[in-house]
């Protein structure tokens, strides 16, 4: 980010150019040619792509209307024209403002900018932190509908990834995520957007994180975790959602615990979860007696359905086995007494006797005790029948040791003796 | 019919000593080198497709009961390789339940495998020789206990392969056929039958590993393993030593036939005899 202000205030000196400093002069960038159209070893000035000039929005605009310090600067022919660095411009000093005579975009974000984690830091005393032009560039700034432009849709997630995937500045700023870009990139966002081109529709940072009032993480009711921000596009997914538990929880009772859109598709590398992967993601939350203890859910879930014949072959790699998504539902969770539940004990019979799974399973099903813990005396007969087991293995290797070692000794004895 | 001529034959031969005891040695009866059949072809055949659908079963059944056990996870290291492992554990099984059925229309109907399976039943003898041969092993009795054909530990090993193929095949065939299993049985059957099976699976097989392991391969007699299994044959030594009853009836099967045989030459002898003498008359 160092580099980069200083890279950026450079950038504004190239624009300065020999004339008589007049707060009223108009001057025009051609005033400025004269030593930044050409790299001139004596002035060190430096050098104005031109063409960059005139591609951009501002192609109609003279380089005093962004650099205006420089009148303030004593500027003679022939001497080093201005004695230092003029300031950064501020976009917003005169031409991006409510009311502006400029017919300048009226840049009512600025409002949101400054709520923001960018502007928040930078007025912690993070002159790094990223302002205007570091994500719409300086004399290349473009609309937004430019493909050529740094924050035309698809140019957006590398835009971002200048600092954000640069790992000096995540250390320094301790920022969340590490590698965003990346994940993104195998997300089925960055596929869609970069594999199948869909521009308009594959979600990009600023869809989730907001444009310009984007917030830190750990904020509470960030953007970016908040399900209504993934239902404008998943609208189905969202109307389903929010009438399951989950979603009743996270969007009605605000409930922090409650399981959001990320925690269960991840943040940046947004993913269809794979089948093997779906217990371990529902027991980030159901394996822990902190979180299930408030609702009064058992933790035991995962645990015994590890241990059925469905999680066994689901560890081993098959894909036909029920995982937990496969009963309960993916984004319709309801608890088992709701009667619209998949596992409703009444409609077990339906979850349970799907085509691939069981078909024509009996009615009895309904009644049949899942997640049973053999290891638990509550359990029953199970648990007495494992007992038992257990028990006769004890006796069945104590007895047989009695055995076996007297045998053993008197059968080597018979054998020196002959 | 018994004939006056008869009886002096039988009287004359008990007389000249030739039915006593002594006359029939042990050496007419059984060459030095004679080796018994102890297992047939038939019951060769058998053993091997039953220990090769047994450890193929234990093999493919271990993930399941040892499903936290990493070094197995590496075994399924290609897509299908969970729903193969199911494929022939079910081959295994359908192999196994075939040898049972096969094993019981054998007893059943074959006459020597008949007159075998009467002999591996249990009977009180049996529990009087576990406790002689433990009181000999800890050198409380000098005699061991005089075996049949099979003695208690075999018919032990008998009757828990028996019991636990059928518990297995039972067990298997409800989880496979689970629908219909819940169907048929109360709930709560299913959750047990998966214990039973699971269970009886590593109680079978540490019973074989014990047991039958100790006895056929690492027992000092037999070390490294005793080749019955291969050859069915067992020697006259071996016969003697660990089937002494099972030998005693052999020989005394052998002494009455050779019996038989000599009073019937004899009576051929003497008939031809008092023939020839009429002749001459």
């Amino acid at each position: 980010m160092h580099g980069k202000s200083l890279l950026a205030a450079s950038i504004s000196l190239m624009l300065l150019v020999v004339f008589t400093p007049s707060p009223t002069a108009a001057a025009d960038w051609k005033d400025c040619i004269g030593c930044h159209a050409e790299q001139k070893e004596a002035t060190r000035a430096p050098l104005v792509d031109l063409m960059t000039l005139e591609k951009s929005v501002h192609e109609r605009l003279k380089c005093l209307d962004c650099h205006a310090d420089v009148h303030e600067v004593k500027h003679t022919v022939g001497e080093t024209p201005h004695q230092r660095y003029p300031e950064k411009v501020g976009c917003t000093t005169r031409c991006h403002v409510k009311g502006n005579t400029m017919g300048a975009p009226d840049f009512s974000p600025m409002e949101q900018y400054k709520d923001s984690v960018h502007a928040i830091a930078r007025e912690a005393g993070m002159p790094g932190s990223a302002a205007c032009t570091d994500c719409h560039g300086r004399h290349n700034i473009k609309s937004k509908d430019d493909p050529e432009s740094s924050v035309y849709r698809a140019n957006i997630p590398r835009t971002c990834a200048i600092c954000h995937e640069n790992m000096q500045v995540v250390v320094k700023h301790h920022i969340h995520a590490e590698k965003p870009f990346q994940e993104y990139e195998q997300s089925v966002h960055g596929k869609g957007l970069y594999r199948d081109g869909l521009v308009q529709v594959a979600a990009v940072c600023t869809d989730c994180h907001g444009i310009h009032d984007i917030q830190a993480a750990g904020t509470p009711g960030l953007r970016a975790r908040r399900p209504e921000t993934c239902g404008r596009c998943h609208k189905g997914i969202f109307d389903v959602y929010k009438e399951s538990v989950h979603g009743k929880a996270a969007i009605e009772d605000q409930n922090p615990d409650a399981p959001v859109c990320a925690d269960c598709h991840g943040e940046h590398k947004i993913a269809v979860p794979s089948k093997e992967m779906i217990p371990s993601i529902c027991s980030q939350c159901h394996s822990e007696e902190g979180v299930m203890s408030k609702y009064e859910v058992p933790i035991d879930r995962t645990g015994t359905y590890q241990e059925s014949y469905h999680g066994i072959a689901s560890s081993y790699g098959s894909k036909t086995v029920a995982n937990c998504a496969s009963c309960h539902g993916y984004h319709d969770i309801r608890p088992p007494t709701d009667p619209k539940s998949s596992v409703y004990p009444a409609n077990l019979v339906r979850t349970c006797g799907k085509s691939k799974c069981h078909p024509g399973i009996s009615a009895k099903v309904a009644s049949m005790k899942m997640h049973v813990d053999v290891k638990k005396k509550e359990s029953g007969g199970v648990y007495y029948v494992r007992q038992f087991f257990i028990w006769t293995f004890v006796a069945l290797i104590i007895v047989s040791f009695i055995w076996v070692i007297p045998d053993f000794v008197r059968r080597i004895r018979q054998r020196s003796a002959e | 019919m018994i004939r006056d001529d008869d009886l002096e034959l039988l009287a004359k031969a008990k007389a000249s000593g030739m039915l006593s005891d002594e006359a029939i040695s042990e050496e007419t009866l059984v060459a030095e080198d004679e080796e018994f059949v102890r297992l047939t072809l038939t019951e060769r055949i058998q053993h091997v497709i039953l220990f090769t659908s047994f450890f193929t079963l234990v093999l493919t059944g271990l993930p399941l009961v040892f499903s936290n056990a990493p070094f197995i996870h590496k075994l399924f290291f290609f897509p299908t390789s969970f729903w193969l492992r199911g494929i022939i554990h079910r081959i295994a099984g359908v192999t196994l339940i075939g040898v049972g059925i096969f094993q019981i229309c054998y007893v059943m109907w074959s006459p020597h495998g008949n007159r075998d399976f009467r002999k591996i039943i249990p009977n009180p003898q049996d529990a009087k020789d576990s406790i002689n041969l433990f009181l000999c092993n800890l050198g409380l009795r000098e005699q061991r206990p005089r075996f049949g054909k099979f003695n208690f530990i075999e018919k032990f090993e008998y009757w828990a392969l028996a019991w636990g193929t059928f518990i297995m095949a039972l067990t298997g065939l409800m989880l496979w056929f689970q629908e219909a299993s819940i169907a048929l049985f109360p709930i709560w059957v299913l959750d047990i039958v998966r214990i039973v099976h699971g269970f009886e699976a590593i109680l079978a097989f540490l019973a074989i590993i014990i047991w039958h392991m100790y006895n056929v391969h690492l027992n000092p007699e037999v070390f490294p393993m005793s080749r019955i299994w291969i050859t069915g044959k067992i020697s006259k030594e071996e016969m003697v030593e660990h089937h002494p009853l099972e030998y005693e009836e052999i020989l005394k099967e052998r002494r009455d036939k050779l019996e038989i045989e000599r009073v019937k030459a004899l009576l051929e002898e003497v008939r031809q005899k008092k023939s020839t003498e009429k002749n001459e008359e």
